[in-house]
């Protein structure tokens, strides 16, 4: 029956999502558009490891666009529909519905990372290596888990303050800068790169290049998996704590309709 | 089953949009009443009079300010998981469901959500579809729908968990006549299935029909609270006499008001007319007397009635702004 509840709230968000106008052109058009700039971009860059930057940078530019217009305000989104007050009143577990929503969200904001993949493949004619297969395959994973994690915590502070809210849509570009999805982290000057480093994506986007283009140092690769593995760890005890209060704070201040 | 006692919820309102002024608005105000198992039960006043906000408190999705709110025994706020099993609520208009999947979708999505078993989904989800009249339509997405067809969905979703209490906030708004009309039998079947009803609705002939017991609440203020038969015996004459009229004088309105066993008078200048209504106790002789007053107008309509719980409620609420 919990598991019933987790699916059945996962593929509903997945179809929800999919519905929508915008989350279709973030899902399916930008990707290409992405893969399209960055192509052109890199090609005569001199950078011998380029077709990571346009894989990889691509599908995380869009993974994080999609995090950001679906995942972190679908809480806002349910309650512009009113159907926010009907899941919060059901017997089920409000963190789960929403952790389910969110794990649906970020499979659908997979595709990018294919749709880039395919148009380097097959539409610039580039082959895309992955040296270590396997490792790729796990750091990958440990990624997916750290968006999750971030869209967890956002929805949380989303829901808690409407203010917070406004603030989704100014979070994008920000973030593809912060977190040097396209291009290395050290252009960026050194007071904003101990910003960079708080955020779960630089550390997600610096290890899936390495395990894509070989670890050049095993320990660095490895204190790197153990920095995001924390933050992920830090980001899903905030949210659930967040959580844990808006269950009592939005019916105290009522605001789990739109007024 | 229902308990509420001295229950208070306020709401902190913010005006102004560069000097941000706070003031607390009072929606419900220190109200008290008891719901008997198996009993429909009525709230009644006009819009923003605390009737919905009543509801959310007791379907555990706003907190009180103060006072006790109890479901079953159980504090709305503090142990709203124990209650929400076993309630369900359905809210007028079109929010509630999703849009973008068929009603048989969300009705599926809905019974996860309430936890109903495998064995007894499909068949409950079937028979609440032919209960409301969407099965020919439950494969098409909600927002094909008309308005009618997404508030039947709504009261095949809140019986989706069986629920042993279920409010409903105005769930004929929106419904055609024969929609309304088929709604207020599946009330009354609910009841005699021994499920408690709290409603609310504006239509004061479907409150009549359908409530054993009625509570009237303005300004988030308790005014009346009886049965239905008992409260027009209580704040009205049994009688009333509806007339309409060219002219009318004050000092008509004012003899009308001083004739004897005349409990209310109420005029409404309409369209090139007046209408009067004039509640009284029973008296053979009092028809001749208001038609003695008006004998020098030009009488355009004459009836005499029974009073109806609508002459209640606007004796009540119309009172209510005399006396504000």
């Amino acid at each position: 029956m919990r598991n019933s509840i987790f699916i059945a709230t996962m593929f509903v968000q997945m179809r929800n999502s999919f519905a929508r106008k915008t989350f279709q052109f973030t899902l399916l058009a930008q990707p290409i558009l992405y893969t399209f700039i960055t192509y052109f971009m890199f090609l005569h860059s001199g950078i011998d490891d380029y077709l990571s930057y346009v894989v990889l940078g691509s599908g995380m530019l869009s993974l994080w666009s999609c995090i950001v217009f679906s995942s972190a305000g679908d809480i806002d989104r349910e309650k512009w529909m009113g159907t926010l007050t009907t899941i919060f009143a059901s017997p089920a577990s409000f963190i789960k519905i929403i952790f389910a929503k969110i794990v649906g969200n970020t499979i659908l904001s997979l595709v990018p990372f294919a749709i880039s993949f395919i148009l380097v493949r097959f539409v610039f004619n580039e082959t895309f290596h992955i040296v270590n297969l396997p490792l790729f395959i796990f750091v990958f994973l440990l990624v997916i888990l750290s968006f999750i994690a971030i869209a967890f915590l956002f929805a949380a502070a989303f829901t808690l303050s409407r203010k917070a809210s406004i603030l989704m849509n100014c979070l994008e570009y920000p973030i593809f800068i912060l977190c040097g999805f396209v291009f290395p982290l050290s252009l960026l000057p050194q007071g904003i790169q101990y910003l960079s480093y708080l955020l779960a994506p630089t550390w997600a986007s610096m290890l899936l290049k390495e395990s894509v283009n070989g670890i050049s140092d095993t320990n660095t690769f490895l204190s790197e998996g153990v920095i995001l593995l924390l933050i992920t760890v830090i980001y899903f005890i905030i949210g659930f704590v967040l959580f844990k209060q808006m269950d009592k704070k939005v019916r105290q201040d009522a605001s789990l309709e739109v007024c | 089953m229902i308990e509420v006692k001295d229950l208070v919820r306020e709401f902190k309102v913010v005006n102004g949009f560069m000097k941000h002024e706070k003031h607390i608005r009072t929606a419900v105000d220190n109200i008290s009443f008891t719901i008997k198992e198996g009993e429909i039960f009525s709230l009644l006043g006009p819009n923003g009079a605390g009737k919905t906000t009543t509801i959310k408190m007791l379907t555990t999705l706003l907190a009180p300010t103060s006072g006790v709110c109890s479901v079953m025994g159980y504090d709305t706020f503090k142990e709203a998981k124990k209650i929400r099993p076993y309630i369900n609520f359905i809210f007028g208009g079109e929010a509630g469901v999703y849009r973008r999947l068929s009603g048989r979708e969300n009705m599926e999505y809905f019974a996860s959500l309430y936890k109903v078993k495998e064995n007894v989904k499909k068949e409950r989800i079937e028979n609440l579809l032919a209960l409301v009249g969407l099965q020919e339509a439950q494969h098409n997405r909600v927002e094909t729908y008309s308005k009618g067809m997404i508030q039947r969905l709504q009261v095949a979703r809140g019986l989706i968990n069986d629920p042993k209490i279920l409010f409903m906030d105005e769930p004929t708004i929106g419904l055609d006549p024969i929609g309304a009309r088929d709604l207020r039998e599946i009330i009354l079947s609910l009841k005699a299935q021994g499920r408690t009803i709290l409603l609310t609705t504006h239509d004061m002939r479907e409150a009549d029909v359908l409530s054993d017991r009625i509570a009237i609440i303005n300004h988030g203020k308790l005014i009346a609270l009886d049965t239905p038969s008992k409260l027009k015996e209580q704040f009205i004459s049994n009688n009333v006499i509806e007339v309409d009229v060219k002219i009318l004088q004050t000092l008509q309105l004012e003899t009308l008001q001083s004739l004897h066993g005349c409990t209310y008078v109420e005029s409404i200048e309409e369209d090139g007319f007046v209408h009067i209504c004039v509640h009284y106790q029973d008296s053979r002789q009092f028809v001749f007397q208001v038609l003695s007053v008006l004998e020098e107008n030009e009488i355009l309509h004459f009836n005499e009635r029974k009073a109806t719980l609508e002459d209640v409620y606007i004796r009540l609420i119309e009172g209510g702004k005399e006396n504000a």
